[in-house]
């Protein structure tokens, strides 16, 4: 009894003990065991989405750095950089120790991304979305400003099949957007008269060789008058002003019309020469060619009939140039039909045979035949500053300074408006700083207008009810306001830069300015440089965006508080000249008011970046005092501060990356 | 009566050795559980820590600013210093920590762009010091300390002019 007692007793015991060991086992091995293992998997997948959307976060913010970095001005070109450069960097890195080097190549779209997983593998999609909507937009579109990539990786659990999670992958999904920056720019750009000091020119004494009207017509080059600019005594100087409108087309001698203004001394000075108006003439009024001897009697042999560009860009019009197929030979020293034939299509007498017959033209002599488009080229040739314009036949770039300067700040729009959320202002200024854009605007006063009657100007404003043409068209000192509306529709990046006035013809003119818009592509050099103005104009409409924004912009030129800027955007001003105050109070190195504005403008945490092209070596440091932003120093960069930079050249042609750098500046996500 | 005894201690005896034969199991599964929820919080902050430090050293425009930068992001992360110690910078010279701004020139590849690398790493101290998943062991160090390393390539956040 005592023995079968035991013996139950240790059988019992036995499988208590047993029991509770395989309870144990049974807990530890299908409980806890694949708990601990799905608590594993579960935290692996949570740091691989930890680490994918890391990776995806510098994927984003390479892709708005290679965005601000592009010179691009072509949304698709700068877009396709940024994906591909935020691929290459989400490539560097890693997921789980697994390398994203063969992360296939992207896609991308305004729809949704989908997925093909691959173990271990990641995949990446690119929208671009709209600042405003934030709703994607298409590749390429100008309002995708915010890049959004999205990230995948195919997470493969580890011990998937000791917990009955299949083979995997498991697709973790993260997405970072890339924004850019919002900034409103105001560039202020010097159209004075000296931006065209440096056009290579030539003066011309046109003179009539036998009865008028008939007679072979003479051509004078002044001695030493065919010139590089500047402003020496014998040396011309004076913009180039744009003819409005075709003369006569039936022909006559009679057909002069005045291919540009000279401005200085008065309006019909030219250095030591003189614009011989006798001898010019308007359409309606003027006189036939004069002798030779009465034009070189003309203000004591110093006067000249005609003022021509020399389009092929060398000093005597040694070169030649073919544009839109019709030829501008070089220039002969005994015949000069080079000169002529400037001098000739300039007043529309090329336009025809009659008419070149009429005026007395010897384009037989000269080779060449008259034909429709002389008048249009030639002042085409004038105002370009671009090899390959008109005409890609045009292979050397014909420059003068404001030509440059225009196509710069034409870039700097460009390059800014795809590599930033920016809006745009714009304030031309010569004697005053620019005030209109549109016709009929009620911020400024009224407009500047040139018409082909330059004789009637008198330093003032071009009557617009000159006789002929009775079209006209405003080129001087425009504006345009920046715009408080967010998104990229109202960032008058295309009223700041409309397409440049390539027609000479009556086309342009007849709208008479009721449709057209004024933005850079259309000034022309004159006047003088009223630096304080331009200043102010720009400041004011910045000035009421912020709370703690100054009422006005400061003395002399108070302007009050426009409030066109966005609550949220780094503003900035951007001032370009070519030369020293001569306006507004300020002359030279005096430049009190000029200063003052820079003061208010740091005062409202604006910077004021300043850029000076200056040909003339004496001028250098003259206008370094004027705009530098040397610490300490009373330059209207570094009193402005706010990280204003100043930058100097003494090459047009270096315009381009000057402006292009300023933009660089403007859009640093990190200053 | 005594016999009763000696077999009272011997079942009691048994017991405990099944009992701590049964635990035994569960005792190494609950100390891998306390060793991996350990690892998974040192993995985790030093993931975002070597996410930060990278952020931060892109965000600046010179090597030496870089490595502050990152060293500064490091010391936010504030760790318990027993069982997950404070993150360091790997090291501060390549290819630890790159700062690869190509002299402000164009980048060699038109993919590429400026870039900074950061390799950060941390010591966790293993509550019980349990080897398991292969090759990591041979990062147990003398001290019981488990070395872990993680980096990331950040763009260098500043403009930069390409010229052109």
């Amino acid at each position: 009894m005592r023995l079968k007692t035991k013996e139950n007793m240790q059988s019992i015991r036995s499988h208590k003990g047993l029991a509770v060991t395989a309870l144990m086992a049974i807990i530890a091995v299908f409980i806890v065991g694949p708990l601990s293992m799905l608590i594993y998997e579960m935290t692996q997948y949570n740091l691989a989405r930890q680490e994918l959307k890391a990776c995806v976060d510098s994927a984003a913010l390479t892709a708005a750095c290679s965005t601000t970095a592009s010179n691009s001005s072509v949304p698709s070109v700068t877009q396709t950089a940024a994906m591909n450069q935020a691929a290459y960097m989400f490539a560097q890195n890693t997921i789980l120790n697994q390398s994203l080097s063969t992360t296939p190549a992207y896609s991308y779209g305004a729809g949704n991304p989908t997925w093909t997983p691959v173990a271990n593998r990641s995949q990446l999609y690119f929208q671009f979305l709209d600042p405003v909507t934030k709703n994607p937009v298409a590749f390429g579109s100008a309002n995708g400003k915010i890049m959004r990539v999205f990230g995948s990786f195919a997470f493969v659990p580890t011990f998937a099949k000791f917990i009955g999670l299949g083979a995997g992958p498991y697709l973790a999904v993260e997405r970072a957007d890339g924004g850019l920056p919002q900034l409103d720019v105001v560039l202020c750009f010097d159209v004075s008269g000296s931006m065209d000091d440096f056009t290579k020119i030539s003066l011309v004494n046109r003179y009539s060789n036998g009865s008028n009207p008939v007679g072979k017509t003479g051509y004078n080059i002044l001695p030493g008058t065919t010139v590089v600019g500047g402003h020496s005594t014998n040396n011309g100087r004076g913009p180039l002003y744009w003819a409005t409108g075709a003369t006569n087309t039936t022909g006559s001698a009679n057909n002069a019309t005045y291919p540009m203004d000279i401005d200085s001394g008065g309006g019909n000075s030219y250095g030591n020469y003189y614009m011989n108006n006798v001898g010019h003439g308007t359409h309606t009024g003027a006189l036939p060619p004069q002798s030779k001897a009465t034009v070189e009697a003309f203000q004591g042999g110093f006067g000249f009939t005609d003022c021509v560009v020399n389009l092929d860009g060398t000093d005597t019009e040694s070169n030649g140039i073919t544009i839109n197929g019709l030829s501008f030979p070089a220039d002969d020293p005994v015949t000069h039909k080079g000169l002529g034939v400037l001098v000739e299509a300039s007043r529309g007498n090329l336009e025809n045979s009659a008419v070149a017959n009429a005026a007395g033209v010897p384009w037989t002599t000269w080779g060449i035949t008259p034909q429709p488009g002389y008048f249009q080229a030639y002042y085409k040739a004038a105002m370009s500053a671009q090899a390959g314009f008109p005409d890609a036949s045009v292979s050397v770039p014909l420059r003068h300074p404001i030509g440059d300067a225009i196509v710069a700040a034409q870039s700097f729009f460009g390059v800014l408006s795809n590599d930033a959320d920016v809006h745009f202002g714009l304030v031309t200024f010569s004697d005053v700083g620019g005030v209109n854009d549109l016709p009929g605007d009620p911020y400024g006063s009224p407009s500047y207008y040139l018409s082909t009657n330059i004789n009637a100007y008198s330093g003032g404003e071009v009557s617009s009810t000159t006789p002929y043409p009775t079209e006209k068209i405003k080129v001087i000192s425009p504006a345009i306001r920046l715009d408080p509306t967010p998104g990229p529709a109202y960032s008058k990046y295309s009223g700041a830069t409309p397409a440049p006035i390539n027609t000479v013809d009556g086309a342009l003119f007849s709208t008479a300015g009721g449709a057209q818009q004024y933005g850079i592509s259309t000034v022309v050099a004159r006047g003088g440089t009223n630096i304080q103005d331009a200043l102010s104009r720009a400041l004011s409409m910045q000035l009421g965006s912020k709370t703690t924004d100054p009422p006005t912009t400061g003395a002399p030129s108070s302007y009050s508080s426009l409030n066109l800027g966005r609550k949220g955007a780094t503003r900035a001003i951007v001032l370009f000249t070519d030369g020293l105050p001569t306006a507004g109070g300020d002359n030279g190195t005096s430049d009190p008011n000029a200063q003052a504005v820079a003061r208010a403008a740091k005062a409202a945490g604006i910077p004021i970046y300043t850029i000076g092209l200056c040909l003339t070596p004496a001028l250098q440091p003259l206008q370094t005092t004027v705009l530098t932003d040397a610490t300490g120093s009373s330059g209207i960069a570094a009193l402005s501060g706010n990280g204003a930079t100043f930058t100097q050249t003494t090459n047009p042609a270096q315009l381009n990356a000057v402006f292009q750098n300023v933009a660089r500046q403007l859009v640093q996500l990190v200053q | 009566m005594r016999r009763n005894v000696n077999l009272r201690r011997r079942n009691n005896g048994v017991s405990a050795i099944e009992t701590a034969i049964a635990a035994f199991f569960l005792i190494v599964i609950v100390a891998i559980a306390v060793d991996l929820t350990v690892l998974t919080m040192g993995f985790t902050m030093l993931d975002t820590a070597a996410r930060d430090a990278a952020r931060g050293a892109g965000s600046q425009q010179t090597y030496a600013k870089a490595v502050s930068a990152a060293q500064s992001q490091l010391s936010i992360h504030q760790t318990d210093g027993v069982f997950i110690k404070q993150p360091t910078l790997t090291s501060t010279s390549s290819p630890h920590f790159v700062y690869q701004d190509f002299g402000g020139a164009a980048p060699p590849n038109p993919n590429q762009s400026p870039y900074v690398t950061v390799t950060c790493q941390t010591d966790i101290h293993l509550p019980v010091n349990t080897p398991f998943f292969g090759n990591d062991l041979k990062n147990l160090t003398a001290g019981g300390y488990f070395t872990i390393a993680r980096r990331y390539t950040f763009p260098i956040v500043k403009a930069k002019y390409y010229g052109g």
